[in-house]
């Protein structure tokens, strides 16, 4: 690890997290190079940066994920350090050690703790040996219907089979009794042969409608390690979360004790250095399993910062240039709550399916403690090529309750017109009781739910039906809106006006 | 001016004409109602009525109008009765449904010549690793399937067409 101060850092990544690491680096009188695809060249974090470089077309393999390239352009551009942002490249031991290895500073995990963290056997043997919970079961398969109930006894009801070689939700069994165990095993083995080639299959216990919490570390390069809380992560769409919020409304102090515990310990036995974060899946009987550790800063990082008063951009920074921690663990409280809705260009009614497009009217919430971090502007067109994020809002309150009122305020306000987002989607979710009295898990959206609550009310669609109408007279009636038409060069035009007319003042 | 606005199903006849302080608006020769407000912005409209005042994102384009309306993205077909395009039985581009991502063609659950309901799944593509049901917009006819079953497709490609 290179760990000394650093000047000119390369920003591997795009999007939002790009404008935030950008923003951070300029805080501290770093300067910043941007990377971007043809798809984005003319993105917000390629017109915020120091100096920007193209480095391929739109898609991820042939531009951002290219590691060799993204250090070329270190080289060229005098850049001593590299940030990763998240996805992409973040957890990559192999181009970590690249980037140490020509001399740069990464801000990020050492490349030996992303690797202890990157494999699911080795996290558990260690996280085991360092006395954190995991969840109940084993990595060897089950060979027969007798093994599997004497493994079965020991780990506890309910069950789940799961295909060795397998994911997506295939060679997968929910076992509840006994009885059932033989012919789960028998189906699951089968699925497994048949969609994975290798019919192998272990058991764990089953977590039944767990909530996601997850908690957040940080740790410099002199043994301090400290956690900041917990981030509760339950609501999810396709196993991705939407809404965070912190602290979590149900946890009882003890149970957090044990958990940030549990992740301080995680953090000390990979010798981890930075930000980072464990994530737990905890059971409606108050027990909690370690899932995996994320070596790298999250989305929803933002509401950890709103409840601390820690910025962990700068804190990254400032570990990775060498400082120690400039706080204990005693001066950190939680003060007040906060929540982040993740903006999406999704089409809520349709099951979520991404919907990117023009953002033809895009106008940010404003107002005390609200907070958007995006990598959009009017007049930009969503790319297709990578995730359809917008934005994340996110909101502070004194209560949990101020919290949710601002939220929904502030969605309220939330101007987007030319692509559907996943905005409807939060404002039924903060009208739900069960969001409202805390109590939901990961099984809170159905396609139920989905279908009683996101249909326009007939009062909206009667207030649209006049809209339109007006839009649409006051659009011939010249009283038009620039954004009507060709929305993407009436931006520029418009802030090339206001240069001329800045000039004439003087 | 009369329009007829289309929107969620909804087919609605609506006479609007500037006033002092907004507009009056009537539905289906019904009775006239006074509507204040103004744009904030462009594509930012603000809109009083019945003592509910709100703001509503509006984008113009041709006969199409796009809307957010109390969170809720909205689609609004608004036709000027004395236009060709209305002449002509409404926009072809009402009833074509295209998908913005590439994807597969995985099933076509209808045929040429099938009568469908609004809401009815007429193309299955897959896409981002999901299936992505593309309904019709409207109640209609298919008058053309323009894909195949197991066809890759790129961005904007056109799926189907429904007709009145």
């Amino acid at each position: 690890m290179n760990i000394r101060p650093f000047k000119r850092v390369l920003v591997a990544n795009r999007g939002e997290i790009a404008v935030r690491i950008i923003r951070g680096c300029h805080e501290r009188g770093l300067t910043a190079v941007a990377v971007y695809s043809t798809a984005d060249a003319d993105a917000l974090h390629v017109r915020m940066a120091d100096q920007a470089v193209c480095i391929g077309p739109p898609a991820s393999s042939e531009s951002y994920l290219l590691g060799d390239r993204l250090l070329a352009v270190a080289a060229e551009t005098g850049c001593d350090a590299v940030h990763p942002g998240y996805g992409f490249l973040s957890e990559n031991a192999g181009f970590a050690k690249k980037v140490i290895d020509a001399g740069l500073v990464w801000i990020g995990p050492p490349p030996d703790a992303i690797d202890a963290m990157g494999s699911k056997t080795a996290a558990r043997q260690k996280m085991s040996a360092a006395g954190v919970p995991v969840v109940p079961g084993t990595l060897e398969a089950i060979h027969d219907p007798a093994e599997a109930l004497t493994i079965g006894r020991e780990i506890g009801f309910p069950l789940m089979l799961k295909a060795a070689a397998g994911g997506g939700g295939k060679g997968m069994r929910l076992v509840h009794r006994e009885a059932d165990l033989k012919d789960a095993l028998l189906g699951a083995q089968g699925e497994a042969q048949k969609s994975f080639g290798d019919a192998s299959v272990y058991l764990e216990r089953a977590i039944v409608n767990p909530r996601h919490i997850e908690i957040q570390v940080l740790a410099d390069a002199h043994g301090n390690v400290v956690h900041l809380f917990e981030r509760d992560c339950s609501i999810q769409r396709r196993h991705q979360k939407v809404v965070e919020e912190a602290p979590c409304p149900i946890l009882p102090a003890s149970t957090r004790e044990a958990m940030a515990g549990a992740a301080v310990r995680a953090a000390k036995a990979v010798d981890y250095v930075g930000a980072g974060t464990c994530e737990f899946l905890l059971g409606d009987d108050g027990e909690f399993f370690f899932l995996e550790m994320n070596t790298r800063l999250q989305v929803e990082h933002p509401i950890t910062e709103m409840i601390s008063g820690i910025d962990l951009l700068q804190a990254q920074l400032r570990v990775a240039g060498g400082e120690p921690l400039w706080f204990r663990q005693e001066d950190l409280q939680i003060r007040g709550h906060a929540i982040e809705c993740r903006i999406y260009a999704e089409d809520a009614r349709a099951n979520f399916r991404p919907a990117p497009g023009p953002l033809h009217v895009y106008r940010e919430p404003g107002g005390p403690w609200v907070r958007v971090d995006s990598g959009v502007v009017q007049g930009m067109e969503i790319p297709i090529h990578y995730d359809p994020m917008v934005a994340k809002l996110v909101v502070w309150g004194a209560t949990r309750d101020e919290a949710i009122g601002r939220a929904k305020r502030a969605l309220q306000d939330y101007r987007v017109v030319g692509t559907p987002t996943s905005i409807p989607f939060f404002l039924a979710t903060f009208e739900d009781p069960r969001f409202l009295a805390g109590h939901y898990t990961t099984g809170f959206i159905t396609p139920e739910w989905l279908d009683a609550n996101l249909e326009p009310p007939d009062a909206t669609v009667d207030l649209a039906v006049a809209a339109a109408a007006i839009a649409r007279l006051e659009s011939e009636l010249g009283r038009k809106a620039p954004a009507a038409e060709g929305a993407i060069s009436s931006a520029w035009k418009r802030t090339g006006r206001w240069r001329e007319a800045a000039r004439g003042w003087r | 001016m009369r329009y007829e606005v289309e929107l969620e199903g909804r087919k609605v006849v609506v006479d609007v004409e500037r006033a002092e302080g907004g507009w009056r608006v009537r539905m289906d020769e019904g009775e006239w109602a006074a509507w204040g407000g103004g744009f904030v912005q462009p594509g930012e409209l603000r809109l009083v009525n019945g003592g509910r005042s709100t703001t509503v994102g509006t984008h113009v384009h041709g006969d199409r109008v796009a809307l957010q309306v109390d969170g809720h993205p909205l689609d609004a077909r608004v036709v000027d009765p004395r236009s060709a395009s209305a002449a002509m039985g409404g926009g072809a581009a009402e009833g074509v449904l295209a998908t913005p991502m590439p994807g597969v063609v995985v099933r076509i659950p209808v045929a040429v010549g099938d009568r469908v309901t609004a809401g009815q799944v007429v193309i299955v593509v897959e896409a981002m690793k999901m299936e992505n049901e593309f309904k019709a917009p409207v109640d209609g006819v298919v008058e053309s399937i323009e894909v195949q079953i197991g066809q890759a497709l790129e961005a904007n490609a056109v799926l189907a067409r429904i007709g009145e």
